[in-house]
């Protein structure tokens, strides 16, 4: 059994990521004894991972159909622009008109996630131009559409909404919370239903899939959905934790998404890898993170080496990661690297 | 006559598992070697060895005037004289033919970078045209066929002046006259150049025509060896696989059955036309015809994966939608590919994973929820049937050889009990073991009530299991003949007595 455990590289890959969480969590604690291992310092920290986590949830799902989606920050900036604005001009003196505002700018928001990410989905299975190119495109596209309607100035929410972002349930802050939910939804989706078997069996060959019967095209198309929508709920947290949404707010998160999903045992190649992972990345870098933050802060007086470690950290975790897929990597360029037949059997994977 | 290449008793295991035991052999000077196998005897694993490309645990390989090596060496491989030519063609299919055949040109002369263009060109007109071939050296590799490919692979092994050319299943892709037309060169550079060749195939009617000499591997040890006349088919099927293969013939035709599959007027723009036949439940149905007669093409249009223009495919009396294959599986048409690595297989994923893939659909709840254990038990009672051999359903198909993952494959398809089972060359690059086992599954799923359409290159196979065979030629169906006491020479005369005309 622990064998097996340990053959699959998946779950080698969680017990490493649970490893490095513990140490670092141990030396951070007993050289910051007094503010790392605080209550008040891991409820910050989940805080602020929450929405890098939630964005890197769009990369996974996209990326388990050897997909990438990376319009989520622009796609997450103008949901929070829609709810902002929907909901200050719903607002009211009565609760009932704020409550009312704030389920329509949620909807809208949602609704605009979705239509984001149909449009990439779209473009991604029916124009089928690769997914880097087409998220590229829309990334600009949906940062242009935010520009003009807020004109790069910052848009400012209603209070009662601060909730999603700094209220608590338990002790434990509800971005957090939302995370680790649908994290867990998600993977429960992904193990447990033929959507998910199927996803994973497209990720890894989407002609071989095509051939099995396996609507390639909607399995795809609704990843690119679901990342939309997760997108907006990012968007959401955001208004809902500085009461704000801008156009520009976290363009750097972009890469840092797509480099938890890879930390966190996905392959860009598509058809492996799970939500959970990427949860147990997130706190990896965050736990990381916030404790060099502390140690510079405290020793040196700058965080300037902070980058330097996160690039570290990386380096190291996906070397000795990579190191268990290789072969399967190899074998990937090897097919890849072989072209098709010149004849008519070349049939498109998605027609 | 002396040997240009000694394998004195190499031996090499992975991790525990024995894949050479002393196996010695020779390959004469001017002379053609083949080496036979069945998947995972030890071929390719010899052959890495030879190439340097692999070390061998015990024993040595030389070339003759140098010293006995064990080690990994490419390098050293290529200046003794051996000139590997892999499968998979091992070429750039983005660059030009030229610069495919030109690096070793380089690498073996000083011309100056920046001259490097005209002179890769001219090196690769020379060395096509030592062949006898008139590929144009500005073609980007992609868009040739896979036969002329193979002849960019020999001309940049030729630039080496290798002594020895020792070449992995070059005949598996390619047609009947393009193997001939391979073969014919191989004989050529043999008998002009007095150049050595090791070739290895699973075609055992090609290794006897080519061969001066033979050694059969079976389970990583020599089984038999000797000079080629002393072989005949049957003696190197038996050699191969340990027991007797007996050439067999497919169960009695079923007769005074409904039609299951019912073709009219078929036509399929510039590849098929009119074409009309009928198939009844249990019926075994070969197609045959040369490469561009069309064969391929009606086997993809009959499951939908090409879009017919005219006419009408009926399965139990009603008629598909022209071009929706997803319409055809549902309605219990199975299409088995012809390339299994790229549409057949989740290379990655586990036996049991792939052998399940087709019927999720089958264990789902109204809500969505997958019954694991179901699916499981659904695709290891298939894979039980075709007798896929492994320890373990968990492991990744790609540790499985050849054979064993054609049968995955057809696992796959089975799982979902097909009404018309289609497959387009089920035992190409498939030992002969393997083959013998699916053909034996094709006639069993005969017997049971499924129509069964199979378009084959391989003239014995359509002769082993179908009980007509529809020969195709330019589009158009020329002949449905019983294969009763077909032979496959007449068979051959068939299929191939038309191609002159067009």
């Amino acid at each position: 059994m622990i064998r097996n455990a340990l053959r699959d590289r998946v779950d080698s890959h969680v017990i490493l990521l649970v490893g490095l969480l513990i140490f670092e969590i141990g030396v951070f604690s007993i050289l910051e004894p007094a503010t790392y291992p605080t209550r008040a310092n891991f409820t910050s920290m989940t805080l602020q991972a929450s929405e890098i986590g939630l964005l890197a949830l769009g990369i996974v799902l996209t990326m388990i159909v050897s997909g990438i989606d990376l319009s989520i920050v622009a796609t997450a900036n103008v949901a929070g622009i829609i709810a902002a604005t929907t909901m200050t001009a719903m607002d009211g003196p009565s609760s009932s008109a704020t409550a009312t505002a704030i389920i329509v700018g949620v909807v809208i928001a949602l609704a605009w996630g979705a239509a984001a990410g149909a449009l990439n989905g779209t473009l991604v299975v029916g124009a089928r131009v690769s997914p880097i190119l087409v998220t590229l495109g829309t990334l600009t596209l949906f940062t242009g559409i935010g520009t003009a309607a807020t004109e790069g100035k910052v848009v400012f929410g209603i209070d009662a909404f601060t909730w999603l972002g700094d209220g608590k349930i338990a002790g434990l802050a509800v971005p957090f919370l939302l995370l680790v939910a649908l994290a867990v939804l998600l993977s429960l989706r992904l193990a447990r239903t033929r959507f998910g078997f199927e996803a994973y069996l497209v990720g890894e060959n989407a002609r071989a899939a095509w051939f099995s019967g396996i609507s390639v095209r909607r399995r795809q198309f609704a990843m690119y959905v679901a990342s939309g929508m997760l997108s907006a709920v990012a968007g959401l947290v955001v208004l809902g934790r500085t009461n704000a949404a801008q156009v520009d707010f976290g363009q750097s998160f972009v890469l840092l998404a797509v480099l938890v999903a890879v930390l966190g045992g996905l392959d860009p190649y598509g058809g492996r890898g799970s939500p959970l992972g990427a949860l147990l990345a997130v706190a990896v870098l965050q736990a990381m993170s916030t404790g060099l933050n502390q140690v510079l802060v405290a020793h040196t007086g700058s965080n300037f080496f902070k980058n330097f470690a996160w690039g570290i950290l990386l380096i190291v975790v996906l070397a000795i990661s990579q190191r268990s897929r290789t072969p399967r990597n190899n074998r990937k360029h090897e097919l890849r690297d072989k072209t098709p037949e010149p004849d008519s059997h070349n049939t498109d994977t998605s027609r | 006559m002396s040997a240009v290449l000694t394998v004195a008793e190499v031996s090499r295991s992975f991790g525990g598992v024995r894949a050479l035991h002393n196996v010695s052999l020779a390959v004469e000077q001017g002379a053609v070697h083949c080496l036979v196998g069945e998947n995972g005897s030890g071929k390719s694993t010899l052959t890495k060895i030879i190439a340097g490309v692999l070390s061998a645990d015990a024993g040595t390989v030389a070339m003759a005037g140098h010293e006995p090596r064990s080690g990994v060496n490419p390098g050293l491989a290529i200046r003794e004289g051996i000139s590997v030519i892999y499968q998979d063609l091992a070429l750039f299919p983005n660059l030009t033919v030229a610069e495919n055949i030109a690096p070793c040109e380089r690498t073996a002369s000083l011309t100056p970078h920046w001259r490097w263009r005209s002179s890769a060109k001219r090196a690769a007109a020379a060395a096509l045209e030592e062949l006898g071939s008139a590929i144009s050296p500005t073609t980007v590799v992609e868009r040739l066929p896979t036969a002329e490919r193979q002849l960019v692979a020999i001309a940049r092994a030729m630039t080496r002046r290798p002594r020895m050319i020792l070449m992995d299943e070059p005949t598996a892709a390619l047609t009947h006259q393009e193997i001939d037309r391979l073969l014919a060169l191989v004989r050529r550079l043999r008998d002009e150049h007095s150049m050595s060749f090791m070739f290895i195939s699973h075609k055992l009617n090609e290794v006897l025509e080519l061969a001066d000499s033979v050694t059969v591997l079976r389970n990583g040890v020599v089984a038999s060896e000797g000079p080629a006349a002393d072989y005949t088919i049957e003696r190197l099927s038996n050699d191969m696989t340990g027991r007797t293969i007996s050439s067999a013939r497919p169960t009695k035709a079923p007769t005074g059955r409904e039609p299951r599959l019912t073709v009219t007027g078929l036509c399929v723009k510039g590849a098929v036309e009119d074409i009309s036949f009928e198939a009844a439940e249990g019926e075994v149905i070969g197609i045959g015809g040369l490469l561009g007669s069309g064969r391929t093409e009606l086997a993809l249009s009959l499951c939908g994966l090409l879009k017919s223009s005219e006419g009408s495919v009926e399965i139990d009396g009603v008629a598909l939608r022209p071009g929706h294959f997803q319409d055809a599986i549902k309605r219990g048409i199975a299409y088995v590919p012809e390339d299994r690595l790229t549409e057949g297989l989740f290379l990655d994923r586990s036996i049991r994973d792939n052998a399940a893939a087709a019927v999720a659909s089958e264990h789902t709840s109204r809500l969505g929820a997958l019954n694991r254990s179901a699916l499981h038990a659904t695709a290891e009672h298939w894979l039980g049937q075709l007798h896929v051999k492994t320890p373990d359903y968990n492991d990744a198909v790609n540790t499985l050889s050849g054979g064993n993952q054609q049968r995955v494959v057809l696992s796959k398809w089975l799982a979902r009990r097909p009404r018309l089972l289609i497959l387009n060359g089920p035992t190409v690059g498939v030992d002969v073991g393997s083959r013998h086992d699916i053909h034996e599954t094709i006639r069993h799923l005969a017997k049971d009530g499924t129509t069964v359409i199979i378009a084959s290159d391989d003239l014995p196979e359509l002769l082993a299991v179908a009980h007509r065979v529809l020969v195709l030629s330019s589009g158009q169906l020329r002949h449905d003949i019983l294969t009763g006491d077909l032979t496959v020479q007449a068979l051959w005369e068939a299929i191939s007595a038309d191609s002159a005309l067009s």
